[in-house]
């Protein structure tokens, strides 16, 4: 797990620039791994990375520094990606091809059979199911926070969780079970 | 999974995959070079010139396209649309809460779907 990322000090971002570059740069690859965990695509982490940084710019003045940068910059970004949904929705298309392919071809020798499972079985968890337990897994985001985040109610955040691991369980050991049979 | 307790149990199992995943994705992420802080800089300046251009255009385009409405408004009611622009407004009155009411529902479904 990675946990909460480091806080930022008490300056007026909104008034610094310099700063505000400095500590973009400085969570950018924290960024960067909440896109990859939620896409497993580098190329739209990357776009999505450069979005979140833009919003952040234009939005720093309601960064009030109770969460850490990073934790703000996530949210941004869950949000982000939550709101491109018609986008998001073209990649699923794009990623049950790619997935497809992935499946019809050998796994790469240097990925572990426990990795690659993982992400085949994230890929096939639908987004709402997929970002709540990013949240929760990576990030230790409270019930609480996610519900706020992607507006809905606590107890849909919880239902969301106990399906993504019911459905992450399920597809393992499927998985699991297809490479006993194999051998 | 009423507590968060319940999630960390219920993930137990799956644990050891998801941490291979998370140092997978590390392992990439410190692979990745970031951008110098010179391209932070000027992200920065570009977003903040670009809201700024935004917002100066808001501010010109509202009163303006009130007024172009309004003139609009005179032009018609003077030269004799009275009975028609009621019959507009009527029906945008009647229609729009239908419109605000059953689109909205839409766009959440579609959001959940994805």
């Amino acid at each position: 797990m990675s946990g909460r990322p480091s806080a930022t000090g008490g300056t007026d971002l909104a008034h610094d620039p310099e700063t505000l570059a400095a500590l973009l740069q400085s969570n950018y690859r924290q960024v960067l791994g909440f896109f990859l965990k939620l896409t497993q695509d580098p190329n739209l982490a990357q776009d999505l990375t450069q979005e979140t940084m833009v919003k952040a710019i234009v939005h720093i003045n309601q960064y009030r520094q109770e969460a850490s940068f990073a934790t703000w910059l996530i949210s941004i970004g869950a949000n982000l990606y939550r709101d491109g949904w018609r986008r998001q929705k073209r990649e699923e298309k794009q990623y049950q091809t790619l997935y497809t392919a992935a499946y019809r071809s050998p796994p790469p020798a240097t990925a572990g059979d426990n990795t690659i499972a993982i992400k085949e079985a994230l890929r096939q968890l639908p987004l709402k199911k997929r970002t709540p337990l990013v949240l929760k897994y990576y990030y230790d985001f409270t019930y609480q926070e996610i519900a706020a985040l992607l507006k809905i109610p606590v107890g849909t955040v919880r239902s969301r969780l106990h399906a993504a691991v019911r459905e992450l369980r399920s597809i393992l050991t499927e998985r699991k079970e297809a490479n006993e049979e194999g051998n | 999974m009423k507590k968060e307790i319940d999630f960390e149990e219920a993930v137990i199992p799956i644990k050891p995959a998801l941490d291979a995943f998370n140092r997978e994705i590390e392992n990439l992420v410190t692979a990745t070079p970031v951008p110098p802080l010179s391209s932070f800089q000027a992200l920065v300046k570009q977003a903040r010139r670009t809201a700024r251009r935004r917002l100066i255009l808001e501010t010109i385009l509202f009163p303006a396209v009130a007024l172009l409405y309004l003139t609009g408004m005179g032009f018609l009611l003077r030269h004799g649309y009275t009975v028609p622009l009621i019959i507009f407004y009527l029906g945008v009155s009647f229609f729009l809460p239908f419109v605000i009411l059953f689109a909205q529902p839409e766009a959440q479904r579609r959001l959940e779907q994805s």
